[in-house]
């Protein structure tokens, strides 16, 4: 885009730094989110446990699918990324 | 700490008997169903007409802050986010007035209790899944089963747990900010009440407008992944 486009490039300019704060803002939860997916593997874990009396072996067990459930936030994350990032190179 | 704390809601006899966040939570409600009625009003007086008002009033400001979240919402989720506007925008405008009246003198912010959290965030959670049958029906449930059928007793407690973290994370987050917002606030006018506080209370404006777009923002994430036809 050359300077005649200025005011084209201004208005661009404008919505990708709305996007900026826009996806800032949704990342920004990601820290949050992954930290209490551990936490609630282990609460669910560990109320197992005293249930069904077989500590520790269900506590464990669900601080790895806490953990899975972490990660799979990301994962989910980055190809929704990925997604918005085909689809502005298509526009 | 033995003496009252003056709050507007002590004016009211009705409201002195309950809890804080509860007197204010309603004050704060009967304020924005006010605002909503009278603009209802001035809107319906002008529906015929064509050119619209020049000058700001009071009508012209409502259908000003309708708009722009309405188009948020839209720009957000695409054409079928109107269906959540309703929604949305309520919650919205709850949280949004609730946090701001943290800044004015005599108001504890509703926002600042966890009850009130989480109400709104596990409203945002039940109605997530509401939509989700009523889009895919059964089916739904296959979208916590993973990609494949043998992968379901190892995918449906992640999906489980990835579930639960959310309104936790929603409302754990939205009230960590105000509270320790407010706290702050606090603390310094405690120590020097002219002038000094100002930054803070500045910053708490900040806070208060950034944590509703927040909830919104997630808010709306979790509708359309809910309404979304992949996997």
């Amino acid at each position: 885009m050359l300077e005649k486009d200025g005011n084209l490039m201004d208005m661009t300019l404008q919505e990708s730094k709305k996007d900026v704060v826009k996806s800032l803002l949704s990342y920004s939860s990601l820290g949050l989110e992954m930290g209490l997916s551990v936490a609630i593997g282990i609460a669910i874990g560990y109320f197992l446990d005293i249930f069904f009396k077989t500590s520790p072996y269900l506590t464990i067990i669900f601080m790895i699918f806490g953990v899975a459930a972490a990660m799979k936030t990301i994962i989910v994350l980055l190809k929704k990324v990925q997604k918005d990032n085909e689809r502005d190179k298509h526009q | 700490m033995e003496h009252e704390v003056f709050t507007w809601a002590s004016l009211f006899p009705f409201l002195k008997k309950l809890p804080p966040h509860v007197s204010n939570a309603l004050i704060i409600s009967a304020i924005l169903i006010v605002i909503a009625i009278l603009g209802y009003r001035q809107l319906k007086k002008r529906e015929d007409d064509i050119v619209p008002e020049g000058k700001l009033t009071f009508g012209t400001f409502v259908e000003m802050i309708v708009e722009s979240l309405s188009n948020i919402i839209v720009d957000t989720m695409g054409p079928r986010g109107r269906e959540f506007v309703l929604l949305i925008g309520t919650l919205a405008l709850f949280i949004l007035f609730n946090n701001l009246s943290g800044l004015v003198p005599g108001f504890l912010p509703a926002t600042d209790n966890v009850n009130t959290t989480f109400a709104c965030s596990l409203t945002v959670f039940v109605m997530t899944h509401y939509y989700g049958f009523k889009e895919h029906g059964v089916k739904y449930l296959k979208q916590f089963m993973g990609p494949f059928w043998w992968l379901a007793p190892l995918m449906v407690p992640i999906e489980l747990i990835g579930h639960i973290a959310r309104p936790l994370s929603l409302g754990l987050r939205l009230f960590g900010n105000i509270t320790g917002d407010h706290l702050v606030t606090a603390i310094f006018f405690g120590l020097v009440p002219l002038l000094v506080p100002l930054p803070v209370m500045f910053l708490g404006l900040f806070v208060a407008f950034v944590q509703t777009f927040v909830f919104m923002l997630l808010s709306m994430a979790y509708f359309s992944g809910a309404i979304s036809h992949e996997h």
